[in-house]
């Protein structure tokens, strides 16, 4: 079965990059704008990862993530955030809102899509 | 009570200056009212003196005035000049953010389209591949199916031509017979001369015998006419073996021709077969190898493309820190504005400190970079992302 992967970034390009990667990989891919914007997409949908930046306009990364954690079909959902912020006190908030784990951009398809896979194994 | 303290405070500021001019004028009064003792000299001598001392104060109040004034423009023009200034140069980045976002989209987009379609063509080449090498039906499956129909066809004609040679070689035995034949009418010939000279003997013998022998003489007569036609005939069987055997020689000799011309053409039809197979393999080779090379490079630009999106990255890193830049140079019209504000509330040229916004600015950075350049570090470019799994 394909797996459905959400994509949250404020960046349009980013979303693109992040995209190609995934979608040549037989991955379905949704996308979401920032924080609210994807948690608006999110009913009524099977997700099996999500992919997210951390500063971003309307509602961040880590409120997202921490609303995501409150929905109950996304509470054991693998969150992979995916941002330009490499300070450890942003990563140990992430963690505690429940992140799996956290990738600093510039990132490569390889790396990408190898955290994917680990990230999505049942 | 803090504003009734803050409006003391602000008089004492606003009036500090007059304070030393009041203070010697008001002691060199009493000075001369104490040396003089009080009399009409003495007080119209220290009157004088105040009044002088008051009009300079005046003097001198009315120059602070006039500074104040100077300096309180000088600070509304500044706040002016960044308040216009400032939308300006903000705009003028924010537009080239924007102009970029929106290149770098598109040039994103179109690298999107270009692995979609690069993605179809490698799938396309695969397809093609699969036809040509499908075992049951694709162009090489049938090449060797036609190879092998063929090999029949020429193996037929090749049984064919063994078969007409082995008749050929029966036919040429019949020669053999033609000879015996040929012996037989020898034979027969000798018989006939040997009957013809019997039965010449047989007349004389039959004249010599005289009356009695003339029926013997009869007999003679017809067994030398015997004689003469089983001779004729024995000449005739020979004269037609002597056809029949040229017919024979003549057709075993067209018979070879034939032979010959058909292996030549069989050979030559082998070779013409063999060579279009031939040509028939190097194009589905071709074929095969332009597929498979047509697939690969495929992959290869996708890979480079891929590449190149990685790359493409730059713009949210700028992006991020052009959306920060703008927001901090939009910070100092108000900044300049507190500073002019306090000066003319309280008469207190303050220095401008970048402290407070440098403080600001550190910590909204999202960067390693940004920390990096705040701090005066060089930035140095990495390769590989980091990730941390928890």
């Amino acid at each position: 079965m394909t797996k459905t992967i959400m994509i949250v970034d404020d960046s349009a390009s980013m979303r693109q990059v992040i995209g190609i990667a995934l979608k040549g990989e037989g991955y379905t891919v949704i996308e979401g704008r920032d924080g609210k914007d994807a948690l608006s997409k999110l009913t009524g949908q099977k997700v099996h990862l999500i992919i997210s930046d951390v500063n971003m306009p309307v509602m961040d990364g880590i409120t997202f993530l921490k609303e995501v954690k409150q929905l109950p079909n996304y509470k054991f959902t693998p969150i992979l955030m995916l941002t330009t912020e490499s300070e450890e006190s942003k990563k140990r908030e992430g963690q505690a809102a429940g992140a799996r784990a956290w990738m600093v951009k510039p990132f490569k398809s390889d790396q990408l899509l190898s955290a994917v896979q680990k990230l999505c194994l049942p | 009570m803090s504003t009734a303290i803050s409006a003391v405070k602000s008089l004492d500021q606003r009036y500090a200056h007059l304070a030393y001019p009041v203070i010697m004028v008001a002691t060199g009064s009493a000075a001369i009212l104490a040396a003089g003792g009080l009399n009409w000299t003495s007080g119209i001598l220290a009157a004088s003196f105040a009044a002088t001392g008051a009009a300079a104060a005046f003097r001198l109040n009315a120059r602070h005035r006039a500074f104040r004034d100077r300096v309180a423009d000088y600070l509304r023009s500044q706040r002016k000049f960044s308040e216009k200034v400032v939308p300006v140069w903000t705009g003028h980045i924010e537009t080239s953010r924007e102009q970029m976002e929106s290149a770098v989209s598109e040039l994103t987009q179109d690298f999107s389209r270009i692995v979609e379609q690069l993605d179809e063509a490698v799938h396309n080449a695969g397809s093609a591949t699969g036809s040509i090498e499908d075992r049951e039906n694709g162009l090489v499956a049938v090449f060797d199916h036609s190879k092998q129909r063929l090999g029949e066809v020429v193996a037929a004609q090749r049984m064919a031509m063994n078969s007409m040679t082995t008749m050929l070689g029966k036919v040429q035995g019949l020669d053999q017979f033609i000879v015996e034949l040929q012996g037989m009418a020898t034979e027969v010939a000798k018989i006939a001369a040997q009957s013809n000279l019997l039965a010449l003997n047989a007349a004389i013998e039959a004249a010599r015998a005289g009356e009695m022998g003339r029926g013997f003489a009869v007999v003679a007569k017809e067994f030398r006419m015997l004689s003469n036609q089983s001779g004729e005939t024995g000449r005739h069987i020979a004269e037609k073996v002597t056809v029949i055997s040229e017919a024979i020689l003549s057709t075993c000799k067209a018979a070879e021709e034939s032979a010959r011309q058909e292996d030549g053409a069989m050979l030559e039809s082998e070779h013409t077969i063999s060579a279009v197979l031939d040509e028939f393999r190097a194009i589905t080779d071709a074929l095969q190898e332009s597929s498979r090379l047509l697939k690969d490079e495929s992959v290869g630009i996708k890979n480079e493309i891929g590449q190149a999106l990685v790359q493409l990255q730059f713009q949210d890193r700028v992006n991020q820190i052009l959306t920060q830049v703008t927001a901090n140079i939009s910070r100092m019209p108000g900044y300049l504005a507190q500073n002019g504000d306090r000066f003319c509330e309280g008469g207190e040229l303050e220095l401008l400190d970048p402290e407070p916004l440098l403080l600001e600015m550190k910590k909204n950075y999202v960067m390693s970079d940004q920390r990096a350049v705040h701090r005066g570090d060089k930035v140095v470019a990495k390769d590989e992302s980091s990730i941390t799994f928890f």
